[in-house]
Parts: structure tokens; C-alpha cells; sequence
């Protein structure tokens, strides 16, 4: 039973990628388009790690990580953030919303695999 | 120059810079037309009578409702939602285009794990497997025969002592045949001598007449056992001589086999070989391909960067033409403090400041929290 990870990103053509990525590491993977859609996504699921953007329209990635946490099947679901935000500051607020790891884009598939492994859940 | 007119132009200039990095050339020439004009255009009217500047106030002021300034308005209302139009086209059409090609690239890069799936992998090399066991394998065949071959020769060569055997029999038989004669005949001499004996030696020529009889049994037995003798080596010499011409057929076919298996194994090898080459050449291609287009992907991610650096020009855009519209000259550093702090990558914070901004390689480290 293949391990499934949601990928929360506004970019059609980037959660391809990050898609494809996943894929080829034998993953199953969800979309969503925005932290909004990401929630509804959810619904109950079981996923055994969450990939997200930071900046999405209706619901940031910040905000989808704080949201999600507070769902206790998801409150110890490993989340790792892909974004082209590389500042500090949002590092600190996403480590103190609960993310386990921070990438910044673009990304080498390899690194992004290697961060999964560590973290996804068995 | 007046100050409305250098935030117009700063915005123009951005404008050009991010069209002409992510859309097609002619476009942000179009914008930095537009600015060249407008900058002519400024520098033919004349220069404001106040000598104070006006470049930096607190609060955004009222300008003079003179018509100028009306004609101004007009352009920029008529011009901004045309370029912003253009601006979200531009980061539309990027978006569709990269999608597609993402999307191809994720096909062709399925196809290519798939075919790579379907040839022999560590696990799976069971055909070339085989045909090596069979190297191996099909030789010892051969050597077992060999072997039997030699249990049926040390058989033969048995079976060929047990006619010498036979024949030392008939030897025997010969000898019984003989010994009855001689039986017979001293029986013969010992009646004429109880005939001369008379009335007294008739008790003795009863015996002699028995022991006469008992020769001939003899002598007929031991015939019988030469016949029977001569039966079996004939037999015996008959299995021999069908055995060696059978053992020289079998060793015939075994050299036959010999070659036609060698010969065979021989091509399998060869075949192997060249098939082994043939598949670590596709498998190599294969991968070579799947890495190029995975860089490709990794390439592919700039729409995203190039995306939100348009979406920040944009919306920018807007706030001008709204802030032109209102009539309000708002203060320059706090309105490129607040676009400041729309910056979502390390190249506009580089490109703020004046820099080359420097277009980022695929990051290969991770934030671990």
C-alpha cells in the first residue's frame, strides 16, 4: 500500500512537478491548489505527510499548517514547506505552526525525496 | 521632471523589467517605449514653478486640478488597466505553457520508468539467468553420460569373463565325458575277469554290469552339460557383440550431442552476451534521459518564481493606478517599503536594491525544524 502525501501549491505546473517527483519515489499523491482546498482535501483521510507552498491565495500555507494542527488526526502529521520564501522570519513562524521541514524553489527532486524519507510517517 | 511622472516611470521600468525576463521580447519593448515616450513627453513641458521638492511627504497630498494634470489622469486610467490586462495575460499564458509542458515532460518521463521497469533489473534477470545454468548445466549432462557410458563398458567387460567362465565349463564337461569312457571301460574288464572267475565271480560281475550303466548316465549327462555350455556362450558371445556395436552407436551419437550442445551453448553465450550490452545501453540511455528531463522539471520551476514576481508587479500596478486615480501622490518610501515587504524571493529583495539580481539554482539543502 503505497504511502500518500498531499501537495497544497497554487501552481498547477509546480504541484506537477513536485507530483512527479513523488510519484517516481512510489508515493501516492493528493493536489490541492490552496490552503482552503487543502482542508477540504483532508476531510478525514489519512495522509502520511504534507508537502505546501507558503504564498496562496484564500488560505496561505501558514495559515492551512495552523488550520490543519488543529484537527487531531492531523495534529502529528509531518508538513514540509516548498516555497520561494527563504527569509527567517517565516522559517521561525512556520517551525512555531508546527512544520518539520523548509525547502526552498526551486528544488533538486533528490533533496525534496530525501526530506520526505525522514519524516514521512510509517 | 514632476514627481507623479517619476513613480509613473519607476513603475513603467519594473514593468519592462519583468515582461521583458518572462514574456516574449516585443512585449516588454512595448513597455519601455511607452516609458521613453512618456519621459520625452515630461521633459518637453515645463518645470514646476514650486522649487521645494515634493519627492518626499508623510501624507498624500491633492494635486492641482489643472488640465495637465487631467490629461495625465486620463492616460494613466486609460493605460494601467491595459498593462496590468497585459501583465496577468502574459503571467496566463506562461503559467498554461509551462503546465503543458510539465505535463508532456510527466509523460514522457512515465513512458521512460516503465520501459525501464520492462527491461531486466537486479531482480529479474531470470532468461539470462538460465541460459548461464544451462552453460553450466547441460556440460554436466553430457559428463553423466560419459559416465554411464564407462558403467557400461566395466558391464560388458563382466559379461565378456563370464563367457571365459562358460568356456572353462565346457573344459569340465569335456572332462566328465571322458572320465565315463574310461569308467566304462574298466567296468568291460572287470566282467571278463568275473567271467573267468566262474560260479564265483558272478556276485562281481552284477557290479561290474552296474558300474558299466552308471558310465553311460555319466557320459550322457556330461553331453547334456556341453550342450548347455555351448548354448549359453553362444548367447553370451551374441550379447557381447550386440553390446559393442550398440556402445560404438552411443558413443557415435554422444560425440554428435557433444558438439551440437557445445555449438549451441556456444551461440546462447554469444547472444547473451550481445543482448546484456543491448540492455545496460537502453538501461543507461533510459536514465540518461530521465535525469535530463528531471533537470528539465527543475528548470521548469521558474514559472513559479517568475509568477509571483509579476503577481507583486501587478498588484502594485493597481495600488498606483487606484492611488493616480484618487488624486494622490503618496510618500515614495513608504509605498517601496510596503512593495518591499511583498517580496516573496531573495532575487526582487536583490533587484530592490539597486543589484544584479541573480537567478537562484535549485536549492540542495533542507531547513530541518
Amino acid at each position: 500500500m503505497p504511502k500518500t502525501i498531499l501537495v497544497v501549491d497554487d501552481s498547477t505546473s509546480f504541484r506537477q512537478v513536485v507530483a512527479m517527483s513523488l510519484q517516481g519515489a512510489g508515493y501516492e499523491v493528493v493536489e490541492a491548489c490552496d490552503g482552503r482546498d487543502a482542508l477540504a482535501k483532508l476531510d478525514g483521510r489519512k495522509f502520511h505527510l504534507i508537502v505546501s507552498d507558503v504564498n496562496m491565495p484564500n488560505l496561505d500555507g501558514i495559515g492551512f499548517v495552523k488550520a490543519a494542527k488543529e484537527i487531531p488526526a492531523y495534529k502529528f502529521t509531518p508538513v514540509v514547506m516548498l516555497t520561494t520564501v527563504s527569509g527567517d522570519d517565516k522559517k521561525a513562524e512556520g517551525k512555531a505552526a508546527g512544520v518539520r521541514a523548509w525547502v526552498v524553489k526551486p528544488f533538486q527532486p533528490p533533496v525534496l525525496l530525501d526530506a520526505v524519507s525522514k519524516l514521512v510517517l510509517p | 521632471m514632476h514627481f507623479s511622472s517619476r513613480l509613473l516611470l519607476s513603475a513603467l521600468a519594473m514593468t519592462a523589467l519583468s515582461l521583458w525576463i518572462a514574456a516574449p521580447w516585443w512585449q516588454g519593448l512595448l513597455v519601455a517605449i511607452a516609458a521613453i515616450a512618456m519621459l520625452t513627453w515630461n521633459s518637453a513641458q515645463p518645470a514646476p514653478t514650486d522649487p521645494s521638492p515634493p519627492a518626499v511627504t508623510v501624507e498624500p497630498v491633492a494635486l492641482a486640478q489643472d488640465d495637465r494634470h487631467a490629461r495625465l489622469s486620463g492616460l494613466i486610467g486609460g493605460i494601467f488597466p491595459v498593462w496590468t490586462r497585459h501583465m496577468e495575460l502574459v503571467r496566463s499564458e506562461t503559467e498554461t505553457a509551462i503546465t503543458n509542458l510539465a505535463d508532456r515532460f510527466s509523460v514522457m518521463l512515465g513512458s521512460l520508468r516503465s520501459a525501464a521497469n520492462l527491461l531486466p533489473g537486479s531482480s529479474d534477470r531470470l532468461v539470462l539467468e538460465h541460459l548461464r545454468e544451462s552453460l553450466v548445466n547441460l556440460p554436466n549432462a553430457l559428463k553423466s553420460l560419459d559416465e554411464s557410458k564407462a558403467s557400461r563398458e566395466l558391464f560388458l567387460s563382466q559379461i565378456e569373463s563370464l563367457g571365459t567362465s562358460m568356456g572353462e565349463l565346457h573344459s569340465l564337461a569335456e572332462g566328465v565325458k571322458k572320465l565315463a569312457a574310461q569308467t566304462n571301460l574298466l567296468a568291460l574288464n572287470a566282467a571278463i575277469e568275473a567271467a573267468r572267475c566262474g560260479e564265483a565271480g558272478r556276485g562281481f560281475a552284477v557290479v561290474a554290469g552296474e558300474v558299466r550303466e552308471l558310465s553311460k548316465l555319466s557320459a550322457q549327462t556330461g553331453a547334456e552339460i556341453r550342450e548347455k555350455v555351448d548354448g549359453i556362450v553362444g548367447a553370451v558371445g551374441n550379447a557381447v557383440k550386440t553390446a559393442g556395436e550398440l556402445s560404438h552407436k552411443e558413443q557415435t551419437l554422444l560425440g554428435q550431442a557433444e558438439r551440437t550442445v557445445s555449438g549451441t551453448l556456444e551461440e546462447f553465450e554469444r547472444r547473451a552476451q550481445e543482448a546484456e550490452l543491448r540492455i545496460a545501453g537502453l538501461r543507461n540511455s533510459g536514465a540518461e534521459v530521465a535525469q535530463a528531463i528531471e533537470q528539465v522539471l527543475v528548470d521548469l520551476q521558474f514559472q513559479d518564481r517568475v509568477s509571483q514576481i509579476l503577481s507583486n508587479v501587478e498588484t502594485d500596478t493597481r495600488r498606483f493606478a487606484t492611488a493616480i486615480d484618487q488624486d494622490e501622490v503618496p510618500d515614495a518610501s513608504a509605498w517601496l517599503t510596503r512593495l518591499e515587504a511583498g517580496y516573496t524571493t531573495c532575487e526582487q529583495e536583490q533587484a530592490h536594491a539597486g543589484g544584479a539580481a541573480a537567478v537562484p539554482g535549485a536549492s540542495s539543502s533542507v531547513t530541518f525544524f
